[in-house]
């Protein structure tokens, strides 16, 4: 058994470091154009923003949308109502100079739909109902387009509500996020145009026939089939927007659900492009690196679920049966670490994260969550441990959901 | 663009096994330098070993005098401790040692020390009329006896803290393929571990508590 568990994490080892080195070989080829925007002339937008049940945050998303630097003869703002309940559709009603469209409620996809077939400008752009782009989001996002092969365009999501450790913790994410995923652009292999914020080149997407209503992440499926189909997606750091996260442990645990399924089912959905060259980046890249990541994080997960689990289980006997037979436990307790080969990458893979999350950090120009008392690095060990150690737990609960059909939006 | 991704994907590949490589060279220095002070050690206490034995025999052949069978058997305590000091190394270094093997033959000489020491120290007994407990520990190296045997260890610690010089403690791996233990184990009727054989009479085995061991050992009482 020892000797499984010895390979598995010496496989884990390998793969872990391959991946961070080829994300600093792609940072390091790609450093002098980090932060290159394109000159290009500004085309017709239209913002369609999706929302249900949002009568807490439509009217802020509005008037965000409203102050977006962008002449207002190129701009329409289209808020499309999914069968709210609550006064989102009255909020919304009462704001001059926007497009309202209103459905029975069919989902997030079906609603982009409808906006999509209404909208008018060359280029679509996505909002979340609960997201407020910053005033020059748009002017910084849209000169990417100047490129003919570049069919989606998405920005800098940052987290509006970073209070408690949940919160600091996520913004730490979503800056990590933004960090790859502009990596990522230098391999062609963007992988989402996320919900809160993305623009899509308009004529490409219907001629893809819009979004995939199926699909519990629309924004991931639509990315795959740009890139399938040999479009390019950009990543504009600079431009940013405020979004919402969820502040409670369900509702986190709720929305990765989401995130998770919805990505189970793109990669089920392009299995056939898997590894193979006819699919450009989305076969040879995006798929492997989906599956690659799974792996990585159960393995990952499982491995330490073992090792701490068989400690804790050691300890817990020992204990109990030192009670048993009158010795004290504390007195015979050993805290000592011989160094080995599994200390050394275990170290080194540790210190690499460290100098990882830093450079990110760094180079997206964020240093730590407005308000925050915590030290970055106290941050990065929490997240680096903590927030790591959870996802895979939610991996694993959203593959059995997927497998038993329950699920929904 | 393909030569951009095929370069970063060869550089990164190229890297992780530089890395990787010098990774299990780290780890093989290591594991290297413990055997190599296990093997200094176990020189050393070979050589206090010879030594101790010697004055044994110098006592037994040509002195008759009562001070020098306490300085035989202080010689035999000084090398009870040090050779269990070496006995806890070389169990932790086994768990953490990856690439070498020749750690289990420093585990063979350092049992066939053990069995020594206890044979020496039974002999002394009888021709000083020494006044102490021999108490040989034999555990295996099943892991599924780990927590059984790490608290009869704690447990022995403990007497051994309580008895101090009359008690020695003579550790011995049961399962290293050693026929002298073979024959300890066949003679004794010992097939369970972790197993005490107390004075050569007294077999307990399974975990036993100090309350157990009490009854067998004299200096706990």
């Amino acid at each position: 058994m020892n000797a499984i568990i010895e390979a598995l994490f010496l496989l884990f080892s390998v793969i872990t470091l391959y991946m961070m080195f080829l994300f600093m070989f792609i940072y390091l080829d790609n450093r002098r154009r980090f932060g290159a925007l394109p000159a290009a002339a500004l085309p017709s937008v239209s913002i369609i923003v999706p929302a249900y049940n949002e009568e807490k945050n439509i009217g802020d998303t509005i008037r965000a949308l409203q102050m977006l630097d962008y002449p207002e003869k190129l701009k329409e703002i289209i808020v499309v109502d999914d069968g709210s309940t609550d006064r989102t559709y009255r909020i919304a009603k009462g704001f001059k100079g926007i497009r309202l469209l209103r459905q029975k409620n069919n989902g997030k996809g079906s609603a982009l739909n409808l906006g999509l077939k209404h909208a008018r400008g060359e280029i679509v752009g996505c909002v979340d109902a609960d997201t407020s782009p910053m005033p020059d989001a748009l002017r910084k996002a849209v000169p990417f387009f100047g490129d003919k092969s570049v069919a989606g365009v998405t920005g800098a999501i940052i987290v509006r509500n970073p209070a408690g450790l949940a919160g600091k913790l996520q913004w730490l994410e979503y800056v990590m996020i933004v960090w790859s995923r502009k990596i990522f652009e230098f391999i062609e292999s963007v992988y989402v145009t996320p919900g809160p914020f993305s623009l899509y080149r308009k004529d490409v997407l219907r001629k893809l026939g819009g979004f995939d209503e199926s699909i519990m992440t629309e924004d991931i499926e639509i990315a795959w089939r740009l890139l399938g189909r040999g479009y390019r997606i950009r990543m504009a750091k600079d431009a940013r927007v405020l979004t919402r996260v969820p502040d409670n442990a369900a509702a986190w645990w709720a929305q990765r659900l989401r995130w998770n399924i919805g990505g189970l089912q793109t990669v089920l959905k392009y299995r056939y492009t898997m590894f193979s060259g006819h699919y450009g980046t989305l076969g040879n890249v995006v798929g492997p690196f989906f599956l690659t990541s799974y792996v990585v994080s159960i393995l990952g997960f499982a491995l330490f679920a073992y090792i701490a689990g068989s400690w804790i289980w050691q300890n817990l006997f020992f204990t109990t049966g030192a009670y048993a037979i009158g010795l004290d436990p504390l007195a015979h307790y050993e805290l000592l670490i011989v160094p080995d080969v599994f200390t050394f990458f275990g170290l080194l893979t540790f210190l690499i994260s460290i100098v990882w999350v830093n450079l990110g950090l760094r180079m997206i120009g964020e240093r730590s969550p407005p308000g925050s008392k915590l030290r970055d690095l106290v941050d990065m060990l929490v997240y680096l441990s903590l927030y790591i150690t959870v996802f895979p737990l939610n991996l694993v609960y959203s593959m059995l959901k997927y497998l038993s059909g329950k699920y929904h939006w | 663009m393909a030569g951009m991704l095929d370069n970063v994907f060869i550089k990164a590949a190229v890297l992780t096994t530089i890395v990787f490589s010098l990774g299990v060279l780290v780890g093989a220095w290591l594991d290297v330098s413990r055997l190599e002070s296990v093997k200094a050690s176990l020189e050393d206490i070979s050589d206090s070993w010879s030594d101790a034995r010697m004055q044994t025999l110098y006592y037994q052949m040509f002195v008759k005098a009562p001070g020098f069978c306490d300085a035989a058997i202080q010689s035999n305590l000084d090398f009870n401790a040090k050779i269990y000091e070496e006995g806890v190394r070389i169990e932790r270094y086994e768990e953490v040692n990856k690439f070498t093997p020749a750690l289990l033959s420093e585990k063979r000489r350092y049992a066939l020390l053990q069995l020594q020491f206890w044979f020496n120290s039974v002999e002394l007994r009888e021709s000083c009329d020494a006044n102490y407990t021999t108490l040989v520990y034999l555990y295996s190296k099943n892991d599924s006896l780990s927590i059984e045997q790490n608290l009869q260890s704690a447990v022995l610690l403990e007497a051994k803290d309580k008895c101090g010089d009359r008690l020695m403690l003579i550790p011995l791996p049961a399962d290293i393929d050693i026929e002298t233990i073979e024959l300890v184990k066949s003679n004794f009727g010992i097939s369970r571990f972790p197993a005490l054989l107390i004075d050569e009479s007294v077999v307990l085995e399974g975990l036993q508590s100090e309350l157990d061991l009490a009854k067998a050992v004299q200096c706990l009482r």
